[in-house]
């Protein structure tokens, strides 16, 4: 299925709408400004002092409380999401279903006005689209995010968020779409771009490949990344000792993220992705 | 060792394509996964296995290779011993003493397990039968191929309370010669046994002297009526290194109801024979049981029936009547077996009379009359000669310090039954009888012969008395397994007998005059037309009491025992298949 085909995008639309209900139009909702300025929502009041915009005077309540008021609005920030979409080979059997979910939510941002920027992750970091801002550059997105490869033969988060950070100074949305099966681990990475005060969000696709082992006997594995081989005989013990392996792997990620307020949502392939971006709205956004 | 066909060497060409197989490795089927940092997590948790999975693959080939091996020893057929395999005939020694515990084991479960070890080390080609031997030889099967007839007839065979009969054994060895190419191997204790160099029987020796105490022989007699007291004769054999302090328990009745417990010491070896009277009980089945626990049960227990007999009433009709009454009130006075009763009397005393009595003893017979032809004169050869030896009538009696002086020269009538007679054949002493009556012809003169004054006099008039009424004929209180009995009333055989053993309801009809040899250990009745008797028949052996086998040898030669070398080595081929097909399983599906 292509990304930009219609019937593709009309479930991205229906995403959209349901944003827009739920959220009132914006994924970043709940990243309004605490400061208040010159926006077009209305904050709140404050008594008049010398400096402030005359044009805010509330001429209203100065007329019922002979007293000058002005209205306050809400300081709306220009905020950028950066995607991380997970494009080592690992990410083969998952990539059609990361790319869409990356899609999905791309689209609602672009229609909320928000700068969208998605880069492909591997052991280096690739763009996949430039900065990208207005719903009208909408499919250009999704036709670069449909022509996107898998690349790399491993997976380093850490450096990845180090390149991001280099490349990006001003703090935005990065929202990582991956297996977090990252050989070097995940929270050097995750920590970094949370110390350069990204809000940060955890999007883990695996599949049950991933998560079950149906292996047994005399196999010789070979790490669909970096090539390595190694013969083993695996019996059910073993089986179940991987599996137990990967269930503490995403456990630890779990408690990583509950424990430094970073959102995070875990799906296998076989959940249609636009559940998974149903339950993130109906969740309040992308919100930990 | 030697092989049978060690030709099948040659399949050892078997390994080189074997190793060959094993050392065109077959490279696993690969599999591109995710997370093999994981992979490596779980595995290097299991360093153990890692050398275990480098030296799979030359375990497998050592494993193919040893059952190859084993398969190609097994087909070469080894065998340890030097055994010709000839065929076999297994003699079992089931008697008495096989019975006994050694190290808690019965010896005859040992004998069969030897058996059975040879049977089954048997080749397919070898024979062989299976015989027991206590008093006589039994053959359990025919000589054959198979074992599993071999073993069959094995399962059954039974303990026998009969004991080792040498002269048995003898004669098969004897007959042995005859059986060319056979072997005659005779499992045993030995007891009783020894090896005679001219026959082949190979002694397969088992069991070690044990410590063992028991009955050699044992009697009851009824020795005075009133007042009652009863004999009990008992001989004990011990084969304890020290004197033994035990008890006998006489026990009375079908409830054996303890009567006495008489303390005995038993010395080691034969003791000599004691008496014990005691005055309770009756005619009967006695018991008397050893109260002590030793290697031997059989011995430890007598079966002993005292026979119920009435006195003999007795009457005489004579001139001279004296010294015949005062003859039969001697044993009135004493053993009460005889009563002077004029009125209602079972046997007639007579002394030159012809009473018309049912049964009669007659001495001086004067005149013609039914009990004889024709009576001439006096003879001069009064010197006796027992024509009929052990005759009852005879008991006890020195036939030559009777005098048969005044004998008359008799023609005793068709189908009498001579006892003593002289050198011309005149009848001494004979049986007569016609349809209903009977009578005992003493021919002499019992005045001028002083024969009243003899010893032998009362004795004869006793022993006589009691044959006529055919007590005499009655069984002992015991007796020995494998003795053979004469049956009571049944003199002539012409008779049919009823036998029953013990408790049990089944019935033996027995025809001829005597029963035996007895097999089986308890009380056997016996009844027919003349009346019933018990006689209890016990293990009365010294040799199987006193299980000595110190200084019996094996002689048993080179013989092939247990599972066939060449089975083992298949059967260990298997199992090292076995161990490669789970291992190769594992390599397969884990």
């Amino acid at each position: 299925m292509l990304l930009t085909d219609p019937a593709f995008i009309r479930r991205l639309e229906s995403l959209y709408l349901l944003a827009r209900k739920v959220l009132g139009g914006t994924l970043q909702a709940d990243r309004k400004s605490t400061q208040k300025g010159a926006g077009i929502t209305f904050a709140d009041y404050s008594e008049y002092a010398i400096g402030d915009d005359y044009r805010a005077i509330d001429w209203r309540v100065y007329a019922r409380l002979d007293s000058l008021m002005i209205k306050l609005f809400e300081l709306e920030e220009d905020i950028t999401i950066y995607f991380l979409l997970d494009s080592s080979k690992s990410m083969d059997s998952k990539f059609l279903y990361a790319r869409q979910l990356v899609a999905a939510l791309a689209y609602i941002a672009l229609h909320s006005m928000d700068k969208v920027v998605i880069y492909g992750m591997a052991e280096d970091l690739v763009p996949v689209t430039r900065p990208t801002l207005g719903r009208a550059k909408t499919l250009g997105v999704l036709q670069e995010l449909d022509q996107a490869q898998s690349f790399g033969s491993g997976t380093d988060f850490t450096a990845a968020a180090r390149r991001l950070c280099q490349w990006h100074k001003k703090p935005g949305m990065v929202i990582a779409v991956s297996d977090f099966f990252f050989p070097k681990g995940y929270d050097e990475g995750l920590k970094f771009l949370e110390w350069h005060r990204h809000d940060l969000f955890c999007i883990q696709v695996q599949d049950t490949e991933d998560q079950c082992c149906r292996l047994k006997g005399d196999v010789e594995l070979q790490c669909i990344e970096s090539g390595q081989l190694r013969k083993l005989t695996i019996t059910g013990a073993e089986a179940r000792a991987y599996e137990q392996a990967v269930v503490d792997w995403n456990k630890g990620l779990r408690t990583f993220c509950a424990a430094r307020g970073i959102g995070r949502v875990t799906t296998t392939t076989d959940v249609p992705f636009d559940e998974i971006i149903q339950g993130i709205l109906r969740r309040g956004g992308l919100v930990s | 060792m030697s092989f049978l066909y060690p030709g099948y060497f040659l399949a050892l060409l078997g390994l080189i394509p074997l190793v060959a197989v094993y050392f065109l490795k077959v490279r696993p089927r690969r599999q591109s996964v995710t997370a093999f940092f994981l992979w490596e997590a779980v595995f290097d948790q299991k360093k153990n296995t890692a050398l275990f999975n480098r030296l799979r693959e030359l375990l497998s080939l050592l494993l193919m290779a040893l059952a190859l091996l084993a398969i190609v020893l097994a087909l070469t057929a080894p065998e340890l011993s030097q055994d010709q395999r000839r065929d076999l005939l297994l003699v079992i020694d089931n008697s008495a003493s096989m019975s006994a515990l050694d190290d808690g084991r019965v010896r005859l479960d040992a004998a069969r397990k030897i058996a059975s070890d040879i049977i089954r080390g048997l080749s397919a080609h070898q024979q062989a039968a299976l015989a027991t031997v206590s008093m006589d030889v039994q053959y359990q099967s025919h000589f054959t191929t198979s074992p599993k007839t071999l073993m069959d007839a094995l399962k059954e065979i039974e303990p026998s309370d009969c004991p080792f009969q040498r002269d048995a054994l003898d004669a098969l060895g004897a007959g042995a010669v005859a059986m060319d190419n056979c072997r005659i191997i005779l499992i045993s204790d030995g007891c009783d046994y020894q090896a005679d160099p001219n026959t082949a029987i190979e002694l397969v020796k088992i069991g070690a002297a044990q410590e063992n105490l028991g009955f050699v022989s044992c009697d009851l007699r009824m020795l005075q009526r009133q007042p009652l007291q009863v004999g009990f004769y008992y001989k004990l054999a011990s084969s304890f290194a020290e004197e033994i302090d035990t008890d006998i328990v006489l026990s009375y009745g079908p409830d054996n109801r303890i009567l006495k417990v008489i303390p005995v010491t038993v010395k080691p070896g034969i003791n000599e024979a004691e008496v014990y009277t005691l005055a309770a009980g009756g005619p009967g089945q006695w018991r008397a049981t050893l109260d002590l626990e030793d290697a031997l049960d059989k011995d430890n227990s007598a079966f002993l029936a005292l026979q119920p007999q009435r006195p003999v009433r007795v009457r005489v009709d004579s001139d001279h009547p004296f010294f015949l009454v005062n003859s039969v009130n001697a044993f009135a006075r004493t053993s009460g077996d005889l009563i002077y009763a004029p009125d209602t009397a079972d046997v007639t005393l007579a002394n030159g009379r012809i009473p018309q009595a049912e049964r009669t003893v007659i001495f001086g017979l004067k005149e013609n009359s039914d009990w004889c032809g024709q009576i001439g004169p006096e003879i001069d050869d009064v010197l006796a000669r027992i024509k009929l030896d052990k005759h009852p009538v005879l008991d006890d009696c020195d036939l030559d310090s009777i005098p048969f002086i005044g004998a008359r020269d008799i023609s005793p009538p068709a189908g009498s039954l001579v006892i003593v007679e002289n050198a011309a054949h005149v009848p001494l002493i004979y049986r007569v009888q016609d349809q209903q009556r009977t009578a005992l012809v003493v021919n002499m003169d019992t005045l001028e012969s002083e024969f009243y004054y003899s010893a032998w006099f009362p004795i004869l008039v006793y022993n006589a008395a009691r044959h006529l009424m055919g007590q005499q004929d009655s069984l002992n209180a015991a007796c020995a397994t494998g003795d053979s009995l004469p049956i009571p009333g049944n003199t002539l055989g012409r008779d049919s007998t009823r036998v029953t053993v013990g408790d049990s309801n089944d019935v033996t009809q027995l025809s001829g005059s005597s029963y035996g040899p007895i097999r089986q250990a308890g009380f056997h009745t016996l009844k027919n037309a003349a009346g019933q008797w018990s006689v209890g028949a016990n293990l009365f052996a010294a040799t199987e009491t006193l299980l000595d086998n110190r200084d019996v040898r094996d002689t048993s030669e080179a013989l092939n025992r247990g599972w066939p070398l060449s089975l083992i080595l298949a059967m260990l081929a298997a199992l090292l298949l076995l161990l490669e097909c789970i291992l190769y399983h594992r390599r397969k599906v884990g």
